[in-house]
């Protein structure tokens, strides 16, 4: 790059610019209709999606995910039957044997991924969309956010989902299984975090902590 | 290169530097290094021009990865005993074995899933690192695309261990059958979590930084 180059650029202001996270490119920011997505013209990353009443949807969302937290961790996911006997288990059951067997770090990392991250990812959402929505003025706001993104693709319900169905289809043909209430809820509990991560306009958010940091 | 690409310009050419956690665009400070960092105003994070010693750190992670890959697929993942009589199972001759009980499908998936997934991830890490290392001034794009891919598909690697979880504790039935997990299930979990941070620490704007220098 020769200087030059650098001395009429200089004089941008960042206000009206938006750069690309994974190429870099500098872009005058547009306004973005709501349900709209902005993507990188270079890259095609998604820098901007807009979300309409991002903030309200992702505090229902995150309230209705604690609720369903509760049963999808306590009660029985799958049943199997087998010669009279018959063995229920719920995760933490099942992390409980996995590290009494020796695999406490096996153990230790499902238990990150499937219970702590998303409970986690959870409570900061509600904290952070709750103190936006009722305006109050809470430091720390934007550490929570921060963590919030952080701790995103650590969460791996999805992924556990498929688990689950894969166990079930494997085991279908040994014994009999038998699905219970801690399935239904984790299916619900999914769907809900599916949902807010789709509701999540990061934009958004960022504006919102930011004008509530400076009311303070 | 065409017209259209050269009136390009990046953000760092513009004296501009993002923080990667809220987005905010903000001017390089005049005294800053290459490799310092300062806090983002607005939300507190380090903000830095490209992520410091990605290539070390990313490197690094990859070839931890590589090397714990070799346990994960030599060493058993999990006991399969019915009536005292155990058999343990590496990922490969679980695949075989589904194959051979006429599974070729689910043989396949777990094939595809287990091994060849989490290989090319390490593979297309190491391709990528080497793309910058040289320099190569070509197929941004479809780099671009491959470093969002390994991110997207990192994740979904961990399945196998989530069904090893709820089989081991499922299938307890003491003497008649149960399953128990392996030492390969730790080291499978580790390439998973080493591969999925070697992706994290890899900055994917130094794969279009030599198109502005």
């Amino acid at each position: 790059m020769s200087d030059d180059q650098r001395q009429p650029n200089a004089a941008i202001k960042a206000d009206g610019w938006l750069a690309c996270h994974e190429c870099d490119l500098l872009l005058e920011r547009p306004l973005l209709p709501e349900g709209h997505r902005l993507r990188c013209p270079r890259c095609g990353n998604v820098l901007v999606r807009a979300v309409r009443n991002a903030v309200e949807h992702c505090l229902a969302l995150a309230i209705g995910g604690l609720v369903l937290f509760v049963p999808a961790n306590l009660f029985p996911v799958l049943t199997l039957k087998l010669l009279g006997q018959s063995h229920h288990e719920s995760l933490p059951h099942a992390l409980w044997v996995l590290a009494n067997s020796g695999q406490w770090l096996v153990a230790t990392v499902v238990f990150l991924c499937t219970v702590l991250v998303p409970l986690l990812k959870l409570l900061l959402m509600l904290k952070v969309s709750w103190c936006l929505h009722f305006r109050l003025p809470v430091p720390g706001l934007a550490r929570c956010f921060r963590w919030y993104q952080r701790l995103d693709s650590w969460g791996m319900l999805e992924v556990y989902m498929l688990g689950i169905l894969i166990s079930l289809v494997k085991l279908a043909d040994l014994a009999e299984v038998v699905t219970g209430w801690g399935l239904y809820s984790f299916i619900g509990l999914l769907m809900l975090t599916v949902m807010m991560s789709a509701c999540i306009d990061e934009e958004t958010f960022w504006e919102a902590i930011e004008r509530n940091n400076v009311r303070e | 290169m065409s017209a259209s690409e050269t009136t390009f310009l990046s953000a760092r050419q513009a004296g501009l530097m993002q923080c990667l956690s809220c987005y905010m665009l903000m001017a390089i400070p005049d005294e800053m290094a290459p490799d310092q960092q300062c806090r983002c105003p607005r939300c507190g994070d380090l903000v830095h021009v490209r992520i410091p010693n990605s290539l070390s750190r990313s490197w690094a992670l990859v070839i931890a990865s590589l090397i714990l890959f070799v346990p994960a697929n030599t060493l058993p993942l999990m006991t399969v005993s019915s009536l005292g009589v155990g058999q343990p199972d590496t990922i490969m001759s679980g695949v075989i074995h589904l194959m051979h009980s006429d599974m070729m499908v689910l043989g396949l998936i777990v094939f595809i899933a287990s091994i060849l997934v989490p290989l090319l991830k390490i593979v297309g890490i190491i391709l990528l690192l080497l793309s910058v290392h040289f320099r190569w001034n070509s197929g941004h794009r479809q780099r671009t695309a491959l470093y969002r891919l390994i991110e997207f598909v990192g994740r979904w690697s961990m399945l196998d261990i989530f069904v090893i979880t709820l089989l081991v504790a499922l299938v307890n039935f003491g003497q008649i059958a149960s399953i128990s997990a392996g030492p390969a299930a730790a080291a499978f979990a580790a390439v998973v979590v080493l591969t999925m941070l070697a992706a994290i620490n890899f900055d994917a704007r130094m794969l279009w930084d030599v198109k502005h220098d």
